[in-house]
C-alpha cells in the first residue's frame, strides 16, 4: 500500500469546543462568587482577587512584600506550623501580586475543601505580621536581588519598563533594591488594612464540587466578616505617552551575550484594536513560525529564541521584542529585527501566514481550556481587567474574518520604529 | 487518584503504540519518546544528541517544514532531550490527529540531511549553551559537578554538552549515522491520549508508521559507575555576590525499589515551605539564603543533589554542619511528617494528571522504563514507604563517603 506522504491528510473544520458554563452567586455578606464545576479530579481551586497591587500602592513593592507576608503567622499558627499544615492536606496557596489585583489561590482535593479554606481564612484574616519573618524575607531577597542583577534579564526588564512607561508611572517601576529597603514593618499591618481586610472583591472558584457544600463553606469562612470593598482608583488609569526612544546600552560586567528588549506603550486589554493587534504581535514574533524565529533563529543561528508580545494590562500596555544573543550579534541582530517590523508596515502578509498563525493561536485558546487551573486562570484575567464573562470565544469572532490588509494597517498603526525604545543590556557601547 | 486505562499493542517494526482513550476536551496528544539520550553519545561528540533533537524540525523526506503543516492544523509543539531519552510532543485538535501521524512517521522515516541546517541550529545550540549555562551566575556549577560525581559512566557530561568545541565540530555524516543508529520504530514508543477511539489510532499507525523499516540499533554497553569510596570535593572562585555549595550522592536507578525512599527524602528535605533544608538553613539559623534538593529520576543510577547559597557573613562550615544536621534528624523522622509528604505526594499526582500531555509523556517514560503500568502504580509505591525505609535509605546512601561536593565561592573571598 502506497501513501502519498508529500501531502497532508485531509484537515477537517476547527471545532469551537465551548467554555464550562459559569455561576454567579454571593455571600450572605455581599462577596461575589463566580464559579465554574469542571474537571475529572477530585480538586478545586478558589481565587480570592483582591483589588490590590502596583497600581494601587504609593510605595513600590508594598503590597507584594505584605500579601507575601500573610502566609508567615496568623492568629492560629506561627509560620512553620501553617505551611505544615497545609502540606498536611496536599494543599497549596498560591500569592500573585500584580499591576491590578493581588490573589491568594488555594489548591486543595475536594475532600478536604472545608479543613483547607478555614485555613485561608486564618491567613486572610487573621495574619500576624511577625517581625522576624519580615525581616528574613527582605534579607533573603535583597540576597536574591544580588543575584538577579548580574543577570542582562533583569537588567533589561527593569531598565526597559522605566524608560517605556516613566519611573512615575506604576507599570515603569518595577521593585528593586532600593524600593525593598524601604520597606519597613510597621507599613505591613496598615497596608493590610487598606487592602486586605476590607475583604476579597471577588472570590473564583472552580473544579469538582457539590455547589451547595462550595457555599456552605465559604459563607462559613467568608460570610460573616463585614463586607467593605475597597474602591482605590487604579493610578495606572489615563493616556500613556513614550517616554523615551533610541538605543540605551547597560554594560553587564563578564556577560557573554546580551539581553535586548525593544519596544512601544502600547493598547489596553480590553480595546477594539486588542484582537487584531494581538493578531499581529504573534505573526511578527508569538510563535515557532513567526518572522522573528523563522529569520532570526532558524536562518541566521543568533538566538537561541526570540520573540514579541503584547502585554495588554488593564489600563495601557506595551508592545515588546526580546531576545538574548552572544555579544557579536547585537548589530546584526537589531538590523534583523529592523526590516521585520519595517516588513509589516510595508507589504501585507500573505494569506497562507494569517491563516497558519491564526490557526495556531486558536488551537491554543481551545487547548487552555483543559484543566481547572486553567480556566481559573482565565477566567481571573477576564475579570480583572473588566472583560465581559459571558464571551469567552471573542477571539474566534474577532478574528476569523482578519484579512491581510487589516494586518499591515494595524502594524502601520502601532508599530512605528521611531517610536521605539531600545535596551542592550551585556556588552559595552 | 484514578487508575488510567490504556492499551499497548506492538507493530510489526517493533513500533510500541499506547492509547488512552479521554474525552474531556476535543484535543489530542501525541507523545514520540526515543530511547536515545546524551548517554549514547561519543565522549568526544558531547551534546549531540540534543543538537538532533533541534535538526529533527528542519523538515524530512517529503516535508520540508515540520512546524507550518502543524501551526495550521492548530496545533503546537516541543521535545526535549535528557541524558536518557529524547521526546518529542505534539497537541492538537482531536479531528487533526492524521496530521501529527503524517508529520511524526515522516521524521521518523527519514530526515532531510541538509548542510545548512546543521549549520544554523550549531549556533542556535551554541547561543543556547551561552543563555542557560555561561551567561548565568552559577550557571556552569552543574557542569562542573557531573565529573566529579561520575568518573565512568556516560551521565558525567549534561545533555548540553561537555564544551562549546564538541558542538562546533559535528559533521552531517555523524548526523546521518546518529539518525540510522538510534531513531527506528525499534527504538520508540508512540503515544496518544485524548478524545480519539484506539482502533482508529491502531489502524493510522499501521497506515503510516507500518512501513517504517526495522533497523539495528548502535546501542553501546554503558560503562557502570564504580561505587564511590571516600568524599570528593572541587573548589572554583567565580564572580558571584555569594557562596554556593553543590552537593550530589549516588543513589539506585529509577526502577530500583529504593528510589522512592529517596524521592519522598527530597521532599521531607525541600518540598515547599515546611522543608526541613529551608526551615533549618534558611529560617532557624539563618546560615543559608536558600537551599533545596533534588532526586535525579535517572534511567541508570543517579543522584540526589542538595543546591545552596551561604547567607552574607555566615561561614561554609557552619553550613556543611548545617546540612550534616538536617540529615541526621532524618533519622529521627515523624509518622506526621512521613504522612504529610505522602498526602503531597498523592495531591501532586492527582494535579499531574490533569493534562492530557502528563499522561501521555509518564506513559512513554514509564514504558521505556520498562512497564507503562508503573503510571498506576508509582503512588501506592510511595505510599508504602515507611519509617525504617526512610532512616535504611538514609544511612545507606546519604553518607560522606558517597557525596561529591562542588565549593563555588566569589573573587574576592568569602
Amino acid at each position: 500500500m502506497a501513501i502519498d506522504r508529500t501531502q497532508a491528510p485531509p484537515a477537517g473544520k476547527v471545532q469551537l469546543s465551548s467554555f464550562p458554563r459559569l455561576f454567579k452567586e454571593t455571600l450572605s455578606n455581599g462577596i461575589p462568587v463566580i464559579h465554574l464545576p469542571f474537571g475529572r479530579e477530585d480538586l478545586v481551586e478558589i481565587q480570592m482577587v483582591y483589588r490590590a497591587g502596583h497600581s494601587f500602592e504609593n510605595q513600590s513593592g508594598l503590597t507584594q512584600v505584605t500579601s507575601r507576608m500573610m502566609q508567615e503567622g496568623n492568629r492560629s499558627y506561627d509560620s512553620l506550623a501553617f505551611a505544615e499544615i497545609l502540606d498536611f492536606y496536599g494543599a497549596s496557596v498560591d500569592i500573585e501580586s500584580g499591576f491590578e489585583s493581588t490573589s491568594f489561590s488555594l489548591t486543595t482535593l475536594t475532600r478536604h475543601l472545608d479543613k483547607t479554606v478555614d485555613l485561608l481564612q486564618e491567613m486572610l484574616l487573621h495574619p500576624s505580621f511577625p517581625e522576624k519573618e519580615f525581616t528574613q524575607y527582605r534579607q533573603r531577597s535583597l540576597q536574591q536581588l544580588s543575584v538577579e542583577e548580574k543577570k542582562t534579564g533583569y537588567v533589561a526588564r527593569r531598565n526597559f519598563s522605566r524608560l517605556l512607561f516613566g519611573s512615575q508611572h506604576p507599570y515603569g517601576r518595577m521593585t528593586g533594591r532600593e524600593e525593598l529597603t524601604a520597606i519597613q514593618h510597621d507599613q505591613l499591618r496598615a497596608c493590610y488594612h487598606t487592602f486586605f481586610r476590607p475583604g476579597p472583591a471577588v472570590i473564583l472558584c472552580s473544579g469538582k464540587y457539590e455547589t451547595d457544600t462550595l457555599l456552605d463553606v465559604l459563607n462559613g469562612a467568608f460570610g460573616k466578616m463585614t463586607y467593605l470593598p475597597t474602591q482605590q482608583a487604579s493610578l495606572a488609569a489615563g493616556t500613556l505617552f513614550p517616554t523615551e526612544t533610541g538605543i540605551h546600552h547597560f554594560p553587564v560586567a563578564d556577560s557573554l551575550q546580551s539581553t535586548i528588549r525593544a519596544g512601544v506603550p502600547s493598547i489596553s486589554r480590553n480595546h477594539a484594536d486588542y484582537y487584531p493587534l494581538l493578531m499581529t504581535s504573534i505573526i511578527l514574533g508569538g510563535y515557532f513560525g513567526s518572522r522573528l524565529m523563522k529569520n532570526i533563529r532558524e536562518e541566521k543561528g543568533y538566538t537561541y529564541g526570540i520573540g514579541c508580545s503584547l502585554n495588554a494590562l488593564r489600563h495601557s500596555g506595551s508592545f515588546s521584542i526580546g531576545t538574548d544573543v552572544g555579544h557579536d550579534f547585537v548589530e546584526p541582530c537589531i538590523r534583523e529585527i529592523h526590516l521585520e517590523i519595517e516588513r509589516m508596515r510595508e507589504e501585507p502578509v500573505s494569506f497562507e501566514e494569517l491563516e497558519t498563525a491564526r490557526n495556531y493561536f486558536l488551537g491554543l485558546v481551545l487547548s487552555r481550556r483543559e484543566t481547572l487551573f486553567q480556566l481559573g486562570e482565565t477566567l481571573k484575567n477576564a475579570w480583572v481587567n473588566d472583560l465581559d464573562l459571558a464571551d469567552f470565544d471573542r477571539a474566534f469572532r474577532e478574528m476569523k474574518d482578519l484579512t491581510p490588509a487589516d494586518i499591515q494597517n494595524y502594524s502601520r498603526k502601532y508599530l512605528n520604529p521611531s517610536e521605539f525604545v531600545w535596551v542592550i543590556a551585556g556588552k559595552n557601547a | 487518584m484514578k487508575k488510567i486505562e490504556y492499551s499497548v499493542n506492538v507493530l510489526a517494526n517493533g513500533l510500541r503504540v499506547i492509547v488512552h482513550e479521554a474525552n474531556h476536551i476535543p484535543r489530542v496528544n501525541v507523545n514520540v519518546l526515543y530511547r536515545v539520550g546524551a548517554k549514547d553519545e561519543d565522549p568526544n561528540r558531547t551534546g549531540f544528541a540534543h543538537l538532533f533533537e533541534h535538526l529533527m524540525f528542519g523538515g524530512s523526506r517529503n516535508i520540508p517544514s515540520y512546524d507550518t503543516p502543524l501551526q495550521k492544523a492548530g496545533g503546537e509543539n516541543n521535545a526535549f532531550t535528557t541524558n536518557d531519552i529524547t521526546n518529542y510532543y505534539v497537541n492538537l485538535p482531536a479531528h487533526q490527529l492524521e496530521t501529527a501521524f503524517w508529520l511524526e512517521s515522516d521524521r521518523m522515516l527519514e530526515l532531510d540531511f541538509s548542510q545548512k541546517s546543521l549549520d544554523v541550529q550549531k549556533s542556535v545550540v551554541i547561543e543556547e549553551f551561552k543563555q542557560r549555562y555561561l551567561n548565568q551566575p552559577y550557571g556552569d556549577a552543574h557542569l562542573l559537578l557531573r565529573p566529579l560525581h561520575y568518573q565512568v559512566h556516560p551521565y558525567r557530561w549534561p545533555t548540553i554538552g561537555k564544551e562549546i568545541s564538541h558542538i562546533e565540530e559535528a559533521s552531517l555524516e555523524e548526523v546521518v549515522n546518529f539518525f540510522y543508529g538510534f531513531y527506528a520504530p525499534n527504538n520508540a514508543t508512540l503515544v496518544v491520549t485524548g478524545d480519539v477511539k484506539t482502533s482508529e489510532v491502531i489502524r493510522l499507525a499501521e497506515k503510516w508508521f507500518g512501513e517504517i523499516p526495522t533497523r539495528s540499533l548502535k546501542k553501546k554497553l554503558l560503562p557502570q559507575e564504580p561505587a564511590q569510596t571516600e568524599a570528593r570535593n572541587l573548589t572554583v572562585h567565580r564572580e558571584v555576590p555569594l557562596a554556593a555549595i553543590y552537593k550530589a550522592w549516588h543513589i539506585p536507578e529509577r526502577i530500583h525499589p529504593d528510589y522512592y525512599a529517596l524521592d519522598l527524602i527530597t521532599d521531607l528535605l525541600s518540598g515547599g515551605r515546611s522543608g526541613k533544608l529551608f526551615q533549618y538553613l534558611v529560617k532557624e539559623t539563618e546560615i543559608a539564603q536558600s537551599a533545596a534538593a533534588f532526586s535525579w529520576n535517572a534511567y541508570d543510577p543517579g543522584m540526589i543533589s542538595l543546591d545552596g547559597k551561604v547567607a552574607p557573613g555566615k561561614s561554609i562550615e557552619a553550613y556543611e554542619e548545617g546540612v550534616r544536621r538536617v540529615l541526621d534528624n532524618l533519622m529521627e523522622v515523624s509518622e506526621k511528617d512521613l504522612q504529610r509528604i505522602k498526602n503531597k505526594a498523592e495531591a501532586t499526582a492527582e494535579t499531574e494528571f490533569t493534562t492530557l500531555m502528563n499522561i501521555g509523556l509518564s506513559l512513554a517514560i514509564y514504558d521505556s522504563l520498562g512497564n507503562p503500568e508503573m503510571i498506576n502504580q508509582a503512588l501506592d509505591h510511595y505510599l508504602n514507604v515507611s519509617r525504617e525505609d526512610i532512616h535504611r535509605v538514609v544511612a545507606q546512601y546519604l553518607i560522606p563517603e558517597n557525596c561529591s561536593t562542588l565549593y563555588y565561592l566569589p573573587k574576592d573571598g568569602h
